[in-house]
């Protein structure tokens, strides 16, 4: 089974290889700078579980695990990048 | 003013990219707020005047402020807008609004505004912020590079408040973009002098700006977008080119950018939202946040909303009929402007103090930042309903007021969430309803005042809870729409920006009091002091208001209020819900209010002012931002239908209850 940005700890980074789902998402991520080869950092997740907070492109971005689910991330890229974790 | 210009220059750039104060800077105090023709997003025009070039003669030139959007997809209303206004009207200028600080981003919708074809400039904004970095940016190269050309400007700089507050900070101005506005205008009005209109194959004629076209997609010629198009916005095929434009982006601020040491805005954003958004600190703060909000927006407000009302209905009603009467006018003349206008006016401002100072809180939670990072901490109660986190702002003001609370749901970029927040924000019981259970609990339940309060405003959230349930099952189904939220760096507001987004939110509401609820006191006071020939009558039940409110009580049987007297308060409370109390008050004797009302009616009565249709200047707002008077009257039947049903189960289970001993 492919790795999902869904299944990375806060405080790692990861990079995207892909982008599944529908059109809508795909083009919002997409526009939004979260394209194959980009590097994202797992910020945290809110105090409920849900969303997520991350670090993309100098800026943070919030999606929702059912939306990171989609994204899909470079096998065994996920790794702790030493940030605090809140 | 905007429509006898010369020339048009567009704003356009991401949310939260400097773009209003840009705006406010450019245009000073010229600048007219109005709609998008068919929507209800907030429309800003304004004009400077420039000098002919050789002449002594004046030119206006119209600004026009385009939402602020990530992209030119037709995803949202605000991209559609954008887009088909640039592709429609062809702007003489766009000036395209960059964060110098979020670069990358920023600039594919540069990409996208280049391909329409446009003259156009890029202001990139927040040079001090990321100078204070030690970031290095080559404007000569990224002006090369992108064919356009581009000035660096720090929209707060100049003599706002903001710049000297943040100057006492320790930020330190920058010298590179110092005068960058008044270059900007420069450049800007240069452009438009020569008139350059599509210099898409002639790169010659502006320095700086030929096309260079590197990405090419066809998807992005310049073509209007059909707004149908967001109904079916899953059949648009993606945008290949996103990663391309991307990769093209990152090969120009590898070449022009050099990232300084310093990280001072992430590291404080970092900071703050360690409190802010923890694990376990997040909601009880919010929480907290919510409280003081609330506590002060009432007592505070509420200390004006007294003195006004004193002043309306003592000092300014006892003026004007002393006035009057020396004067000999018509007694009727008299009572119409005591009585009727100025009570009605006067009793729809005193509202207006708490208005404004919940909007005072809420624009600078907005301004600020923290409003994104609410939604962020409660989007996954609002999921269990099928809404958004982004829902929750609205809700909660529905508890001032449904005014500003149903225009506040603008903010949700899905319609069908917008849509439902909307429909269920008047079952938040507003503080106008306020009166009313004063006025019964105070008669029939003083022993129980907390417990009864909890009761309507839980029964309140509780009905609202359901509705949304129900209604994104049936009439506002669709696909829920992905979350993805920018969650800004904290910024302080622009002072004058602040205080202008307030005033646009309060001002609409005190137009609307001197305009609706003027000309609907003037009808009731008349409805209820004569009858059908037009003759004033000694007892109101045979006025026009009584002979119609005994002709309709009948449908109010059920309820317990088959009184002609109940009925018409409730008529009343369309007009404003404070008016219930009025109209009970003139209306009974005291004597006729404690036979007439039991407490089991009271409690019913109670039930159905919170849950019943709201008041007009809340029913107009809904019409206008439905932009549907079909949507806004379904809401409003369903409200009323939806507080018949509860009010007559809580008048039979009373019943029920009182004649087995259990109650009274």
């Amino acid at each position: 089974m492919a790795n999902t940005l869904n299944q990375v700890k806060p405080g790692c980074s990861c990079k995207v290889v892909n982008i599944g789902g529908n059109n809508i998402l795909k083009n919002r991520l997409l526009y939004m700078g979260v394209t194959p080869g980009t590097v994202i950092e797992v910020v945290k997740v809110a105090p409920l579980g849900d969303p997520m907070e991350l670090k993309i492109r100098n800026y943070t971005l919030s999606i929702r695990k059912k939306e990171a689910a989609d994204i899909f991330i470079e096998d065994g890229s996920a790794n702790n990048t030493g940030s605090e974790v809140i | 003013m905007a429509d006898l210009a010369k020339y048009t220059i567009a704003l356009a750039g991401n949310p939260n990219c400097g773009k209003t104060t840009l705006f406010n800077r450019l245009t000073k105090s010229n600048q007219k707020v109005g709609n998008w023709a068919g929507v209800t997003i907030e429309k800003k025009v304004g004009s400077y005047i420039k000098t002919k070039p050789g002449t002594q003669d004046k030119e206006t030139v119209s600004v026009v402020d385009l939402p602020g959007i990530y992209s030119l997809t037709p995803y949202s209303e605000e991209e559609i807008i954008a887009r088909n206004f640039i592709v429609d009207e062809n702007p003489d200028l766009i000036i395209d609004i960059v964060d110098a600080s979020n670069l990358e981003r920023n600039l594919y919708l540069t990409f996208q505004l280049k391909k329409l074809g446009c003259p156009m400039i890029v202001a990139l904004n927040m040079i001090d912020e990321v100078e204070q970095n030690g970031t290095m940016i080559d404007f000569r190269k990224m002006s090369e590079m992108l064919g356009l050309p581009v000035i660096p400007i720090s929209a707060i700089e100049g003599k706002s408040f903001s710049a000297k507050a943040a100057k006492l900070m320790g930020c330190k101005s920058s010298k590179a973009a110092e005068g960058g506005v008044e270059r900007l205008i420069e450049k800007a009005n240069d452009i438009l002098n020569h008139s350059y209109k599509y210099f898409k194959d002639d790169s010659e004629a502006i320095p700086a700006s030929g096309p260079k076209e590197t990405v090419s997609s066809e998807s992005f010629e310049k073509k209007k977008f059909d707004p149908t198009l967001l109904k079916h916005a899953d059949d648009i095929d993606y945008d290949e080119h996103s990663a391309e434009i991307y990769a093209e982006i990152e090969k120009i601020t590898a070449a022009t950018v050099r990232e300084g040491e310093k990280h001072v805005q992430r590291e404080r954003t970092q900071k703050i939202d360690g409190l802010l958004t923890n694990k376990w600190l997040g909601i009880p703060i919010f929480l907290a946040v919510m409280f003081v909000v609330f506590e002060l927006s009432f007592t505070a407000g509420g200390l004006f909303t007294d003195l006004i009302d004193v002043f309306f209905n003592e000092y300014l009603a006892g003026v004007v009929g002393e006035w009057f009467t020396e004067a000999g006018t018509a007694a009727w003349m008299t009572d119409l402007v005591v009585s009727g206008i100025i009570a009605g006016v006067g009793g729809v401002l005193t509202f207006v103090p708490q208005i404004a100072i919940l909007f005072m809180f809420l624009t600078l939670m907005e301004d600020t930042g923290y409003m994104s990072r609410v939604a962020f901490l409660l989007d996954r109660v609002f999921v269990k309903i099928g809404l958004s986190g982004k829902s929750f702002i609205p809700l909660i003001l529905g508890f001032g007021c449904s005014v500003p609370a149903v225009m506040a749901a603008r903010t949700l970029d899905n319609e069908m969430d917008r849509k439902t927040t909307i429909f269920i924000t008047p079952f938040m019981s507003c503080g106008a309803r306020l009166p009313i259970y004063a006025l019964f609990v105070g008669a029939f339940f003083s022993a129980y005042y907390g417990l009864i309060m909890l009761f309507l405003y839980v029964l309140g959230i509780l009905v609202a809870i359901g509705s949304a349930w129900l209604l994104k099952k049936t009439i506002f189904k669709g696909p829920s729409s992905p979350f993805i939220m920018e969650l800004p760096p904290y910024r302080f507001p622009d002072l004058y920006t602040y205080i202008k987004h307030i005033w646009e939110k309060t001002r609409g509401f005190v137009i609307r009091a001197g305009t609706i609820i003027f000309l609907a006191s003037v009808l009731i006071w008349f409805l209820q002091g004569y009858d059908f020939s037009f003759s004033a009558v000694e007892n109101s039940a045979d006025s026009i208001l009584g002979v119609a409110g005994t002709a309709v009580a009948p449908i109010f049987e059920p309820l317990g209020f088959g009184d002609w007297r109940m009925t018409m308060s409730l008529f009343t409370g369309f007009i404003a819900k404070e008016a219930v109390v009025s109209t009970i008050e003139i209306l009974y004797t005291p004597e006729d209010f404690e036979t007439l009302f039991t407490p089991v009616i009271a409690l019913a009565f109670m039930v159905f002012t919170l849950l019943y249709l709201p008041c007009m200047a809340a029913f107009a707002t809904i019409k206008r931002e439905f932009n549907s008077w079909k949507l806004a009257i379904l809401a409003a039947a369903y409200q009323t239908v939806i507080a018949y049903i509860i009010a007559f189960i809580v008048y039979r289970v009373g019943l029920f209850a009182a004649g087995s001993g259990v109650l009274g």
